[in-house]
């Protein structure tokens, strides 16, 4: 049922409602480290898409994001037992998916890889993205400018969040965000 | 539209079926193990155990604890001082035989004084007086045999089809699966002898008269001899050149001939271990290691309390573990740092395997672009399991692009486990196998394949080799006849043909 209670309703209802749902993640995140699937299903549910399109939007590459996004999950669920239920689940999960996604963006910036002219055949056409020239934009940012934009804008964080998140003072993030945001306007030429 | 409201609206290509899938293997991942908690039935018995230790008959038990505690050291976490330890370390104390895993963890494998890993550390070749055993990593025996008199010195050979080993002054041969045991050669130094990579399985040996001569194990002949004098260490180079270190000298013999190619002078050498690439020798004397070059010339890292009693390189040749009796030092290959750490029980090093990433590649194939390789990380506390980036290849690349610890090699019999779909680790299944997405041919995705998403798998092989705590897979991707016939040259040529499916 909570499920169903949006971000702007959870607003509107006050501290209450808030309170609820808060302790319903934590005795979610107990019964998730305690073994149970339903629990673990539950969390999934709640914060699945959120991990997927931030993992997609830094690494522009869906299946890449899609075992980004997996592996965080896996990783998260497999250390419930040393996590907090007190603390917020989001954004520790979120700085998990983020710094995969960071690392893998370094990784394959090092890595060679053969061209898909080595192929004599493809089977399936590749993934066509939603928005690619907003894809194209992002991909031109430097990784850092790119992280920060993804994390304000697409996961909802805070600039304070990001600055927790990446462990760099606040100042440096909102300096990150206004040259992100700066550069992609420029090419998107939608300002 | 702004561009932050682009980006919030912004959806990932096929979000739902990343959704759908990403639901299916979390799911199925088997649930986090709640952690073991301290309860009051084990505090109990601990207090009560401290109380009977303190009355006389109390007494006994202690010393019976004690030495339960002297006879098998508790775990010692290396990795607590030292970072993570890549691969496999096999240590020999007086309690016997260890195997100590990347965690940092010791595990004993048993009452013995010398050991050597399989390639790949699937097995040990362990001995203890006329004792040969074949054990797994576990301790378990696989076979055993008795000789007449005291042996050791065991070593497999590349491939992990035979293992020589010396029995008194003389060397003999058996098979990897204990069957065919036979003398080679008499009057041998006590000096592992180092097997040459390929076929045929020729193999090195320093005789009591100062000679490095070079043997076929199976026709029992002798193809050449050359006069080195007391042999500290020897050890085949990729290029396939055979590098000695003498008790003053290195020397590089060719590998078809015998003949000498370079000699250096290199002082007292005590002890002395080769890197894998042969481009680096650890030299103990009486003060510490020294690294040298192929060029004789080298830093010299003082070691607190030498001689050293063991030295070995990692696989990957970037570092040296040199043990001075229960310190442990580990020196990279520039010397220019050093850390130690005390291991409590284990006198010597006998041999180290297998970093994390470890993979069996096969030479570069131009013309087939659809074998990859790649490693599978098991979580020890199993359930758990991780694709290893690195080691992603192209198989097209060759091993061009590979750190030098990714070698070309092959396991013996009976190391395969091959299954087309799915697998299972030590741990129990795979449950991610048949969803992933990130194995690439190219710019492709392995999801790309017909018959990926149905699960119909007659193109498909995956062929899983378990390498001490990882398994390397070769998945292979043949698009037709060709390409299958293809994949077979391929792996037979590495020695994988056992391993196909019927």
């Amino acid at each position: 049922v909570e499920d169903e209670v949006d971000a702007a309703a959870l607003e509107a209802a006050g501290p209450r409602v808030r309170r609820r749902r808060r302790r319903s993640e934590s005795a979610l995140i107990r019964a998730a480290a305690g073994g149970s699937a339903d629990a673990a299903a539950e969390l999934f549910d709640r914060h699945w898409d959120a991990c997927h399109r931030a993992a997609y939007w830094i690494v522009h590459d869906a299946a890449a994001a899609e075992d980004i996004a997996q592996e965080s999950f896996l990783a998260a669920l497999a250390a419930l037992d040393r996590f907090d239920p007190r603390r917020p689940f989001a954004p520790w999960l979120h700085r998990v998916v983020v710094n995969r996604a960071i690392d893998h963006a370094r990784a394959r910036a090092a890595r060679r890889e053969v061209g898909v002219e080595a192929l004599s055949l493809r089977a399936a056409p590749a993934v066509e993205p939603a928005d690619p020239a907003l894809l194209g934009a992002l991909a031109g940012l430097p990784l850092e400018q790119r992280v920060a934009v993804v994390l304000r804008h697409v996961l909802g964080c805070t600039p304070g969040q990001i600055a927790a998140v990446l462990d760099l003072p606040r100042g440096t993030v909102n300096s990150r965000l206004r040259r992100g945001l700066d550069a992609l306007a420029e090419v998107l030429d939608d300002r | 539209m702004t561009v932050e409201e682009r980006l919030e609206r912004a959806a990932a290509p096929d979000a739902g079926g990343a959704r759908e899938r990403a639901r299916r293997v979390i799911l199925a991942t088997p649930p986090a193990r709640p952690r073991r908690r301290r309860t009051p039935f084990a505090l109990a018995g601990i207090v009560a155990v401290a109380a009977l230790a303190l009355t006389p008959p109390g007494e006994a038990i202690g010393r019976w604890l004690r030495g339960l505690v002297r006879a098998d050291p508790p775990p010692v976490r290396v990795q607590a001082r030292l970072g993570k330890l890549p691969g496999q370390v096999l240590a020999i104390g007086p309690g016997g035989a260890y195997v100590i895993v990347s965690d940092g963890a010791r595990k004993r494998l048993g009452r013995y004084d010398g050991a050597a890993w399989s390639p790949h550390a699937r097995f040990v070749a362990a001995t203890r007086g006329p004792l040969l055993r074949a054990v797994d990593p576990e301790g378990r025996v696989r076979w055993s045999l008795t000789a007449a008199a005291p042996v050791a010195d065991p070593r497999w050979s590349s491939e992990g089809y035979r293992i020589a080993y010396r029995r008194d002054n003389d060397l003999r041969v058996v098979a990897g699966d204990g069957s065919g045991d036979h003398p080679l050669v008499d009057g041998v130094q006590s000096v592992p002898v180092a097997w040459r990579q390929g076929p045929g399985h020729e193999l090195a040996v320093a005789r009591r008269g100062g000679a490095i001569e070079l043997w076929s194990a199976d026709a029992g002949t002798r193809a050449w001899s050359y006069h080195a004098g007391t042999v500290r260490t020897m050890a085949w180079r990729p290029d396939g050149r055979l590098v000695v270190v003498t008790d003053a000298r290195l020397l590089v013999l060719g590998g078809d001939r015998g003949d000498v190619r370079r000699v250096r002078a290199l002082g007292r050498v005590d002890r002395a271990a080769i890197a894998p690439a042969g481009d680096r020798l650890a030299l103990a004397d009486g003060r510490g290691v020294r690294l040298v070059s192929p060029q004789g010339t080298g830093p010299t890292r003082l070691l607190p309390g030498a001689p050293v009693t063991s030295l070995a390189w990692s696989v990957d040749g970037g570092t040296v573990l040199a043990t001075v009796r229960d310190q442990w030092y580990f020196v990279p290959r520039d010397g220019r740092s050093l850390r130690a750490t005390p291991v409590r029980g284990i006198s010597s090093v006998a041999d180290w395997c297998c970093p994390e990433g470890s993979v069996v590649i096969a030479p570069g194939f131009a013309d087939a672009p659809d074998l990859y390789l790649r490693t599978l990380r098991t979580d020890s506390r199993c359930g758990r399991a991780s694709w290893s980036w690195a080691s992603t290849v192209p198989f097209a690349d060759g091993p061009r692009n590979l750190p030098p610890h990714h070698t070309i090699a092959a396991l013996g019999p009976g190391d395969a486990v091959v299954a087309i779909g799915a697998y299972r680790d030590r741990c129990g299944p795979e449950p991610r196998m048949g969803t992933r997405s990130r194995l690439r041919i190219g710019q492709a995705r392995s999801s790309d394949w017909p018959g990926r998403r149905t699960g119909d798998p007659p193109l498909l092989r995956i062929i899983t080799r378990p390498t001490g705590t990882y398994i390397a897979d070769v998945w292979i991707f043949a698009r037709d006849a060709a390409g299958r016939a293809r994949a077979d040259r391929i792996l037979r040529s590495i020695g994988w043909a056992g391993d196909l499916d019927p």
